[in-house]
């Protein structure tokens, strides 16, 4: 394309005519989206909290084996579950026992550094315990690394995927556009939570012999599937957004003035695009923490001892029931979820409002 | 490409039939579910899981199904409710030969089908041949295999069968004779079962004689059924609701007192709580989690009652270092089974230390395996040349072993306290699969599996019923274990027809299975029933099949009464229901009659 | 628009056919299958079984019996020189492999209908709720009122609807009992249900609304009309309504598939016999038929209502070519 505009320059065009296109251009342009979002976020100080409060729980979530929390997988078979007790009446006490599944090196590290620092000191039942007298408070931070990086992985693949194809469709265009997008509508026809279930009874792969590791962890399944059903609306966002700067105004101009399309790509598409990437990333993130919940409603979830916030919903609200309600089963892991996810609203909103990006639905 | 701006028109017209549709959803939606059903609460109301899979007594095989089936259908003998030892029902009396291979069933002159036919010992026969017919696809058909000429009819191609070889024989009208090639025992037992009733022919073959292209399976249906129990279908909706309706051809109907009974299929044990508190409900059967056993023990509407059921786990006696008898007795003494029924369960359940449950059924008495001792294990693990806690780095590593189960919060938090105790005592890491049902079994039928989640339920009570299932050639084994010694004991005792004899045939099978430990026991089952208090006749019994036709609603005296008795010290419940109680006919008159005529209670008014 | 629907209706039965194919073989391809259950069946029980069902066949010949009107069968099962499975493209999805007693196309004829009261009637709450809220805060933007639309919306986003339903029920069905716990047949058996179902999207709704009022009041034509002395009210549903409904339209999409995916939360806790139950047991059961039947009206469910929302969209902005778009 650069090749033929480029070639295509008529002779009679003279350099005067070059500086009054580029001072055209750059009014058409809009100033950095960049800047201007920057500014535009760090006025809000609902934005500024969100976020801080969104990076606390990433680092709670990634240092939680460094933590002197008890162990959230440790069992002491009590009667019943135990009531949350207030950090100054019961801070702690010296009965930490290392039981963990496994552990990759990393965590494992974190873990023996914990016990070097911690010695056998850990934090009393602040949150309370569950029926098999595990802290809920271990469960709930430990069960932030599995929601998180279900979220994660799913926001990796809408980016990776789901930009690629819809800049694609959106960029190339024609018959290629048409192919790809009705790709995406028959995927949207297919019910995930039946993919969900089939890739779930596939991997568990026989194996032959005892202490063999199997293929995937049931985890792993879960990045693969909800990474692939979440791109769809990625794909259709991007491919809307890419159509429409191509239509427009500035960058005809730059095409018109012989920009080549990588630099055009580079300048105009790329920057403007980002920005409701990121948007529409904020708002993948929820809808999949909700999605994991619903699956470990449903039974699907993660393989015990490890932990989930959907898990750990699921289980709580059994306790919401009229004769005893253990609120504290339900509410925390029901508070923390909440709020993370009311942090990545407002951070959403605060993106989208940055950089200019209209609120649209996801198609 | 520029288009002339459209006026309001369209956008107005939008809105308007936005508008009327969602109005004509809201009224639709309202008025779909008010035309809908409405209909008056049955008489009791229960609840036992999910829809049932089929209301065919020949393709029906679980715990629920049996309920309705039963309230339905009536076989010759029945379980009585509370001895569960077989009873007459259609069978008024019967012989059997001294060689114990002739039966001969005298049927009731007043046994009636739903549409005022008698029951006839034909039905009987035709029944019985349609269950063997390999076509019918019958799990139970098996059972029937020690009738004479019933194997061979079973695996006879599509010509080689012959009816009339089979040992039934309708000697008359109401003269029933089965002869066995075999010795059966248990074999009256086995008739209480509800695939041995008798379906109607006539209704069944006309009817897939005016719609050949049907599958054969609208005879179930609520305008079709014809039955010869209490009961008869009066309404199905799937997965919702079944009603019956006390059925006036009934022999006993005047033994019967609920006069409609609803079961209801919810999938979800909360919301049939939900419903058994709100008075919607008047009896929940099902495993109650974990948080809630605590609180519901203790009240009076609360019943456990041991169940012929045993949970337990499978170990794959193929896989090394599984297939050595150390490593699985080392597994299963360190398993700390009261702490399993006492704090994790709680709700009655008891440790077990046999593969029959209870340790007991009926006089058998079974032996025990040795008993729990971490150290003792220990030593087993490291005589078989493993590393333990203990053994200070000696031995080599014991590898991972992997737990299967299939995804329930019950099996979840059982596996998990189960690998702590390995890991507690044994230092072995144990992976917990969670599985969907599926594949869970998939798992577990090709030894696909280290150790697999497991549980056996009782047809009829006998420790043959259990044993059975280890003997190699047993399609339910799925351990890969073999014993020459226990297949021959357990046949030996199958052609057994003297108890004492039997009983020591089977304990010393079991004593071998309980060192070589295929399996690992782990509790024995409690049925958990939420009972309204206010209901009489119903029986607590091994199998929890209390006889639907024996319900009754107890009036306020009888309550009190009851209640005075409970000795169990429990909290008191709520008991909705007719304060004035509803009886049948044939206790009406009895009160009628002890209290001196027309000065006796208020009868059968109902006040819901 | 006749272009435009024919294209569609070609997509549409392509789409169709790949989840017919998909749903197949996925479902052959798991592990276990209907017929296997803890207590194992006779072999030769499973082999008549089998048989009956036409598991015995190869593939390619289930796959086609499957899918279209062929008859395939000699004879019938039980009653000879009978086809009793006309296939999906034939609308007959066969007899359950589960539930002897039933046909496929029995259960979704019961439980259809009460899925679709429920999901429909969720969807108008949905709207209903999502608008007027939508509407109350844009009216006023950044007063309390608005504040507390938007939290409240924000609040419907981030918990589980299992939650969230556990909760109505707890709230409305106990502290304050005025609603029935679970179950189906009158009116007021829908308002829970229908309730914890709409909630979410409603909350998304209400944004959406919010957002396109704002940036429609911004508009010139707007001014022009303030000017002409319209009252608030007036130009925030006449005027400013048309331009704010196309995003909303546009959601209605997405959010009936979020419909039908809620339902199987929201119909095991309130125990309604609908078509979301049927979802998750048939797949986990391996009967085939059933998964399929279920499987296939999902995708039609969710095509055609993408298709009827294209349709409004268009029809609400008109600057949009449905034939371009296509």
């Amino acid at each position: 394309m650069s090749e033929r505009s480029a070639s295509s320059t008529p002779s009679w065009f003279r350099d005067a005519d070059y500086e009054f296109a580029a001072v055209q251009i750059e009014r058409l342009r809009p100033e950095s989206p960049w800047r201007k979002a920057r500014e535009r976020l760090s006025q809000r100080a609902s934005v500024r909290w969100s976020l801080r409060f969104l990076v606390f729980l990433a680092l709670l979530s990634f240092l939680a084996p460094l933590l002197p929390l008890p162990s959230p997988a440790a069992i002491t078979v009590a009667a019943e579950p135990a009531p949350p007790v207030a950090p100054w009446s019961a801070l702690g006490d010296h009965k930490f026992v290392p039981e963990y599944w496994d552990l990759n090196p990393l965590d494992r590290a974190l873990v023996s550094v914990r016990t070097s620092l911690f010695g056998k000191w850990r934090t009393g039942p602040w949150l309370g315990t569950d029926a098999l007298g595990r802290d809920v408070l271990a469960r709930v931070v430990w069960g932030s690394r599995t929601s998180l990086l279900v979220a994660l992985c799913a926001a990796l693949t809408s980016l990776v995927v789901g930009v690629t194809w819809g800049a694609l469709a959106g960029l190339v265009g024609g018959r290629l556009d048409n192919v790809l997008m009705r790709i995406v509508d028959v995927l949207f026809a297919v019910p995930t939570i039946f993919i969900v279930i089939f890739t779930l009874s596939f991997l568990d792969a026989p194996k032959s012999a005892v202490g063999e590791a199997s293929l995937l962890s049931r985890e792993q399944v879960f990045f693969l599937v909800v990474g692939a059903v979440s791109w769809l609306s990625m794909a259709r966002v991007v491919r809307g957004q890419v159509l429409e700067l191509k239509r427009s105004a500035f960058v005809e101009a730059a095409r018109i003035a012989g920009a080549s399309t990588p630099w055009i790509l580079r300048v105009h598409v790329l920057p403007n695009v980002l920005g409701l990437v990121i948007v529409n990333l904020t708002l993948t993130l929820p809808s999949v923490i909700l999605y994991e919940a619903f699956l470990s409603f449903l039974g699907l979830g993660v393989e015990p001892p490890k932990v989930s916030w959907g898990l750990l919903a699921a289980e709580g609200a059994e306790a919401l029931n009229p004769l005893e309600s253990y609120v504290w089963l339900i509410a925390a892991p029901a508070l923390v979820m909440a709020l993370t996810l009311f942090a990545l609203q407002t951070l959403g909103d605060g993106l989208r409002d940055a950089f200019g990006v209209e609120e649209r639905s996801e198609r | 490409m520029p288009r002339p701006m459209m006026a309001h028109a369209p956008a107005v017209w939008i809105r308007r039939t936005l508008a009327a549709l969602l109005v004509a959803l809201v009224v639709g939606a309202v008025l779909a579910s008010a035309l809908g059903t409405r209909r008056e609460r049955a008489d009791f109301v229960f609840t036992g899981g999910g829809e049932v899979r089929s209301l065919d007594p020949h393709a029906a095989t679980g715990i629920p199904e049996g309920r309705v089936i039963r309230a339905l259908f009536e076989g010759l003998v029945v379980r009585d409710p509370q001895t569960l030892a077989p009873a007459p029902g259609c069978a008024e009396t019967w012989e059997v030969s001294p060689d114990g291979r002739t039966y001969t069933f005298h049927l009731r002159p007043d046994a009636r089908w739903s549409n005022g036919d008698p029951v006839t010992a034909a039905d009987f026969v035709w029944s019985w041949t349609r269950l063997l017919e390999p076509r019918t696809a019958a799990e139970y058909a098996a059972q029937l295999w020690c009738v004479e000429g019933a194997r061979e009819f079973a695996s006879g191609g599509d010509g080689a069968r012959d009816p009339t070889l089979l040992g039934l024989r309708a000697l008359d009208e109401r003269t029933f004779e089965v002869r066995l090639a075999e010795v059966q025992p248990r074999f009256l037992d086995v008739l209480c079962f509800y695939a041995f009733v008798p379906l109607h022919r006539a209704s069944i073959e006309a009817l897939q004689a005016r719609h050949p292209t049907s599958w054969g399976t609208l005879w179930t249906r609520p305008e079709h059924l014809v039955s010869n129990g209490a009961y008869y279908l009066a309404e199905r909706r799937i997965h919702e609701r079944i009603r019956l309706a006390k059925s006036p051809h009934y022999w006993d109907a005047d033994g019967v007192a609920m006069r409609t009974i609803d079961v209801l299929a919810l999938e979800s044990w909360s919301s049939a709580l939900n419903l058994y508190l709100t008075g919607e409900i008047d009896w929940v059967d099902g495993a109650i989690p974990s948080n809630l056993v605590g609180q519901l023990t203790q009240r009076e509407d609360f019943r456990a009652t041991p169940y012929l059921g045993v949970y337990f786990y499978r170990v794959n006696t193929t896989r090394p270092p599984l297939d050595d008898v150390r490593v699985r007795q080392a597994l299963s003494r360190t398993v700390r089974r009261a702490e399993i029924t006492n704090k994790v369960l709680k709700a009655g359940q008891a440790p077990n230390h046999s593969f029959t449950p209870w340790g007991r059924i009926g006089d058998y008495v079974a032996p025990a395996m040795a008993p729990g001792d971490p150290a003792a294990a220990a030593s087993l693990l490291a005589a078989a040349g493993f590393a333990t806690p203990a053994s200070k780095g000696a031995g080599k590593p014991f590898p991972k072993l992997e737990l299967h189960f299939n995804s329930s919060e019950t099996h979840r938090a059982l596996a998990e306290v189960v690998a702590h105790h390995w890991k507690q005592a044994l230092g072995i890491d144990a992976k917990l699969r969670n599985q969907e049902w599926k594949a869970f079994l998939s798992a577990q039928s090709s030894l696909d599996y280290d150790l697999s989640r497991s549980s056996w339920i009782g047809d009829y009570a006998d420790p043959g019923n259990f044993l059975e299932i280890w003997t190699s050639d047993s399609p339910n084994n799925r351990t890969g274990w073999k014993n020459a010694r226990y297949d021959e004991l357990i046949a030996r005792a199958r052609g057994t027809l003297v108890g004492a004899q039997r009983n020591a045939l089977y304990r010393e099978a079991e004593q071998i299975l309980l060192n070589e430990l295929p399996c690992i026991p782990i509790y024995s089952y409690v049925s958990q029933n939420l009972v309204n208090p206010r209901l009489g006749g119903f029986d607590d019994n091994a199998l929890n099949e209390p006889s639907l036709s024996r319900l009754y609603w107890r009036d306020g005296v009888e309550l009190d009464a009851a209640r005075k008795a409970d000795k169990r010290g429990k909290k008191r419940a709520p008991a909705p229901g007719p304060i004035n109680g509803l009886r049948s006919p044939r206790m009406d008159a009895l009160l009628f009659d002890a209290s001196g005529g027309a000065q006796g209670r208020p009868l059968n008014e109902e006040q819901r | 628009m006749l272009r435009f629907l024919a294209r569609r209706a070609a997509w549409f039965a392509l789409t169709t056919w790949v989840v017919i194919t998909l749903a197949f073989f996925l479902l052959r391809a798991a592990p276990g299958g209907p017929f296997s259950s803890e207590r194992k069946l006779h072999p030769s029980v499973e082999a008549a079984l089998r048989e009956q069902y036409h598991l015995d066949w190869p593939l390619w010949k289930q796959y086609l019996h499957t899918l279209g009107p062929l008859n395939l069968d000699e004879r019938g099962w039980l009653g000879d020189g009978a086809d009793p499975f006309g296939g999906v493209l034939a609308g007959d999805f066969g007899p359950s492999m589960q539930h002897r007693d039933v046909s496929v196309n029995d259960v979704l004829a019961s439980s259809l209908p009460i899925s679709i009261t429920l999901g429909s009637l969720a969807l108008a709450l949905a709207l209903v709720l999502g608008l007027s809220a939508g509407v109350a805060s844009a009216h006023s933007p950044g007063s309390k009122l608005d504040q507390s639309v938007r939290a409240l919306a924000t609040g419907g986003l981030v918990l589980p609807n299992f939650v969230l339903a556990s909760l109505l029920v707890l709230v409305f069905a106990f502290w304050i009992p005025v609603l029935p716990v679970a179950g189906f047949g009158t009116p007021r058996h829908l308002v829970l249900p229908s309730l914890a179902l709409a909630l979410p999207f409603a909350a998304y709704i209400a944004r959406l609304s919010r957002a396109g009022l704002l940036e429609t009041l911004s508009k010139d034509y707007i001014r022009t009309a303030r000017a002409k002395g319209a009252s608030r009210a007036r130009i925030l549903w006449k005027h400013a309504m048309r331009g704010a409904l196309a995003p909303v339209v546009s959601y209605l999409g997405p959010a009936a598939a979020g419909v039908l995916t809620g339902s199987l939360v929201i119909e095991r806790i309130f125990a309604i016999p609908g078509a979301g139950t049927h979802f998750i047991a048939s797949a986990l059961n391996r009967d085939y038929t059933l998964a399929m039947g279920v499987t296939v009206v999902y995708a039609v469910l969710v095509f055609g209502f993408n298709t009827l929302v294209d349709v409004a969209y268009t029809l609400l902005d008109p600057r949009l070519d449905l034939e371009q778009e296509a």
